[in-house]
């Protein structure tokens, strides 16, 4: 039987019919089986399991039921068509993703759910619209770089007690543009698309004196990651210094996300351009996932940033990272000491992410004679800031503007 | 090395010369504290960057440097070497005489007005913005940026509206016109056993933004191209599902956005068609779409794998090939796009790629071989399938 979409405009008539549906199921007839489902957390995913499972359904029968939002429920159908379902879809989402409910021992699962607090509903998934991009443009210009920017610190931990500021490094957070750009950033294209705008943004306010200060919160502490899109590393061509030698050390590093690192062109020839500038290139975007997806050491650039997870530690990652040298390693993301140890263990000398900015904030109050004027969550916002505004309420700017104290000489 | 890097420090080193960024570093410390503690310092600087270009380079500029060196040993003084090879040498106030003496020699050794714009003796905490200003111009940042701006492009960027507008447009037109189709021929060397191994559709997206967006240059608005890509492809999709399209039993490939693959259009024909059909379907998905969503890609590979389609990796080079692991990644093919700085097929970069391929003729596609040497090129890299303008050109006078 089709499921049947219900309006809903009379959600008691479909209460009572995805009742009827359960018992349904539930009825006295060998051979059939309830599929449960975690569809994954991903639109794309959940739009592509309810079509699988709607298609199934129209053909052999049984209701698409949602129990939770990543909690669906397939009520019947006959046991071989359930078990082919189910190994489609562990093969498509993972381990665990489909259990399969044969009849009649899994009754009682189902009846739990007749007498479950919150009821399962139908479930539909209306296929996604087009994100229009009317009014797209004005909310771009309400966008502005305190909001998406931080001034992260990227600090050397060869001492565990006492960390030093190696990079700053300019970070577009993307959670915070991801909200400031709603509902217009559901299209990954416009969201992209507003990524890139603030990272010219960004550049242009690095290249002006005064702007430049505001966001740094002061002069160069340290050589500085700057995260940036492929279209805005100058090409090869584009002399600078006009200079024939490279320069000795790196004081800027393009920051690029690795899917553009790898297909900018010529990524050996740009490092060596911007090598002569005194710029050199970081990549971004490492991960537990993409270790897997590439052969990242034969990239050509100074560093790679990597992001601290616990699936990091799973075989496939691990594989991976020994064929990278640790030293041109950072570990990013580092939410607490296990990301740190982790990362110590494994020879990595280099870390950001919110477990370091706490540490970082600690240090600098240490130093800090007016320290119990603030609190600890104070002076890590104000760290982080990229606006003057941002560090309003420091009682010691230098110190701020040093990030950390300058190791005893 | 990587780790030297981290061994400099960027406190107060004794080093005579601290070392590029962590001398501009160290300097704008030095600078700072200065400042910070109301105490008098002389700078004295010598700026390449402001010099002729004859100037900067060979024995002249070997001469100025020379003429700095005793400044790196002086008591009092400390010297500092900037990324772009400037120079400069922060001291007390009891060496002023030194300082004074070497920007006269400088001075002599440069014309009047060269040595204005590059030789400097400021005072701090008095001249502390002008001293800050130049270390920071040396470390690359304004210099950069305005290379950045000066690579102004010929065309413009298309604006929200003019994609509102294309948009509007592509809804209206009939695509046909704007997608290519062509051959992917298995060619031997010496022209034997050639035969068509599949055919090829894709949208042409020069052509339409030449259409739809007139005087833009989408290169700029990568974004924006990945949307109009989007919306074409949910409308291919939608004539492949016709009837007299599932009819069809010759192998195709799509080349398509990794998003599309979840679009309704996409869940509709994956429904409507039957197995054997789907595997005369080749999915074409691109390195960067790949990388940019990881988890997409790997949902989407699971799916198309489980369903029967055949996919394939598309890289604009031998390098993101060989960065990208085609056959471990799960793919049944690799497309590379001919260019003209195409490594040699005995590079690196091609050796590395091909150690990993234990078929290369079954492998991969050469595309865009529209010049003899693209052919060349592939057959010497033991290639064997080929996609472009010759391809075709060859069918049609066969």
């Amino acid at each position: 039987m089709p499921i049947s979409q219900t309006p809903a405009s009379n959600p008691q008539r479909s209460q009572t019919s995805m009742q009827d549906a359960l018992r349904r199921a539930m009825r006295d007839e060998a051979g059939r089986a309830a599929l449960r489902v975690s569809p994954g957390r991903q639109p794309e995913s959940q739009r592509l399991v309810f079509a699988l499972l709607r298609d199934v359904a129209n053909v052999k029968g049984g209701s698409l039921l949602e129990i939770t939002p990543e909690d669906w429920l397939l009520t019947e159908l006959p046991s071989h068509e359930a078990v082919r379902l189910q190994a489609m879809l562990v093969r498509i989402l993972g381990e665990g993703a489909a259990d399969l409910l044969p009849f009649p021992e899994s009754k009682p699962v189902l009846s739990g759910l007749l007498t479950a607090p919150k009821m399962p509903q139908f479930l539909d998934l209306p296929p996604a619209e087009p994100v229009s991009l009317t009014g797209f443009d004005s909310q771009l210009d309400r966008l502005n770089l305190a909001q998406v920017f931080r001034r992260q610190s990227i600090v050397g931990i060869s001492d565990p007690s006492m960390p030093k500021l190696v990079f700053q490094r300019l970070t577009l957070d993307g959670l915070s543009l991801q909200q400031a750009m709603a509902p217009y950033s559901e299209d990954r294209a416009l969201l992209s698309h507003a990524r890139s705008l603030m990272q010219k943004t960004l550049l242009e306010a690095l290249g002006d004196e005064g702007t430049r200060t505001s966001v740094l919160g002061g002069g160069p502490i340290a050589p500085l990651l700057i995260d940036l899109s492929s279209e805005l590393v100058p090409s090869p061509q584009t002399s600078i210094y006009d200079t024939t030698e490279p320069a000795t050390a790196r004081a800027l590093y393009a920051t690029l996300p690795l899917h553009e690192a790898v297909t900018l062109g010529n990524l050996a020839a740009r490092r060596e351009a911007l090598s002569r500038e005194a710029w050199g290139i970081a990549v971004s975007g490492l991960c537990a996932t993409t270790l897997t997806l590439v052969d990242a050491e034969i990239l050509p650039v100074d560093w790679l940033i990597l992001n601290w997870s616990p699936a990091l530690e799973n075989s496939g990652p691990l594989k991976a990272l020994r064929r990278l040298e640790a030293d041109r390693l950072i570990l990013d993301g580092c939410d607490g000491e296990a990301a740190l140890a982790w990362g110590l263990s494994r020879g990595i000398q280099l870390y950001g992410g919110p477990w370091i900015e706490d540490i970082v904030a600690a240090g600098r109050m240490d130093g800090c004679s007016k320290a119990a004027l603030c609190t600890r969550a104070e002076c890590r916002a104000r760290g982080l800031a990229t606006s003057p505004s941002g560090r309003v309420g420091c009682h010691m700017p230098h110190l701020l503007e040093a990030v950390l104290p300058s190791p005893p000489s | 090395m990587p780790g030297e890097r981290l061994r400099g420090g960027y406190g107060l080193g004794t080093a005579p010369q601290p070392e590029g960024a962590i001398g501009a570093v160290a300097l704008s410390t030095a600078i700072r504290d200065a400042v910070a503690m109301g105490e008098e310092r002389l700078v004295l600087m010598l700026r390449f960057s402001a010099l002729p270009h004859a100037r900067r380079f060979g024995t002249r500029a070997e001469l100025l440097r020379e003429t700095w060196e005793p400044l790196n040993s002086t008591a009092r003084v400390r010297s500092f070497r900037l990324p772009g090879g400037d120079l400069v040498a922060i001291g007390q106030p009891i060496a002023g005489d030194v300082l004074e003496y070497h920007r006269r020699i400088l001075f002599s050794m440069l014309e009047a007005e060269e040595a204005e714009r590059a030789v400097h003796l400021l005072r701090l905490p008095t001249q502390a913005a002008a001293v800050m200003s130049a270390v920071e111009d040396s470390l690359g940042m304004v210099t950069a940026m305005r290379a950045m701006m000066l690579a102004e492009p010929e065309q413009r960027a298309a604006d929200t509206a003019a994609l509102a507008s294309a948009e509007r447009s592509l809804a209206a037109a009939d695509l046909s016109i704007f997608f290519r189709r062509q051959k992917i021929c298995w060619l031997e060397p010496g022209g034997q056993d050639t035969k068509t191994v599949w055919e090829d559709r894709r949208a042409d997206l020069a052509e339409i933004c030449e259409r739809l967006l007139p005087g833009c240059d989408i290169s700029l608005t990568p974004a924006f191209a990945q949307r109009l890509l989007k919306s074409i492809d949910r409308r291919q999709l939608s004539d492949i599902a016709r009837p007299d399209e599932r009819r069809n039993t010759r192998s195709i490939s799509l080349p398509l956005c990794l998003e599309s693959l979840f679009a309704p259009e996409f869940l509709r024909l994956d429904a409507l068609l039957p197995k054997t059909q789907r595997q005369r379907l080749i999915i074409a998905l691109n390195a960067k779409d790949a990388l940019a969503t990881p988890d997409l890609f790997i949902l989407a590979r699971n799916f198309l794998q489980a369903r029967g389609y055949r996919i394939m990796l598309e890289a604009d080079s031998p390098f993101v090939a060989s960065v990208v692991p085609s056959l471990r990644n799960g793919f049944n093919y690799l497309r590379l796009f001919w260019s003209d700085d195409f490594p040699s097929p005995d590079s690196r970069s091609a050796r590395l790629l091909r150690s990993k391929l234990p078929n290369v003729a079954e492998h991969i596609v050469l595309a865009g071989t529209d010049r003899a040497a693209a052919i060349a090129w592939g057959w010497e890299a033991g290639i064997r399938m080929f996609q472009g303008r010759l391809i075709e050109s060859q069918r049609s006078g066969a």
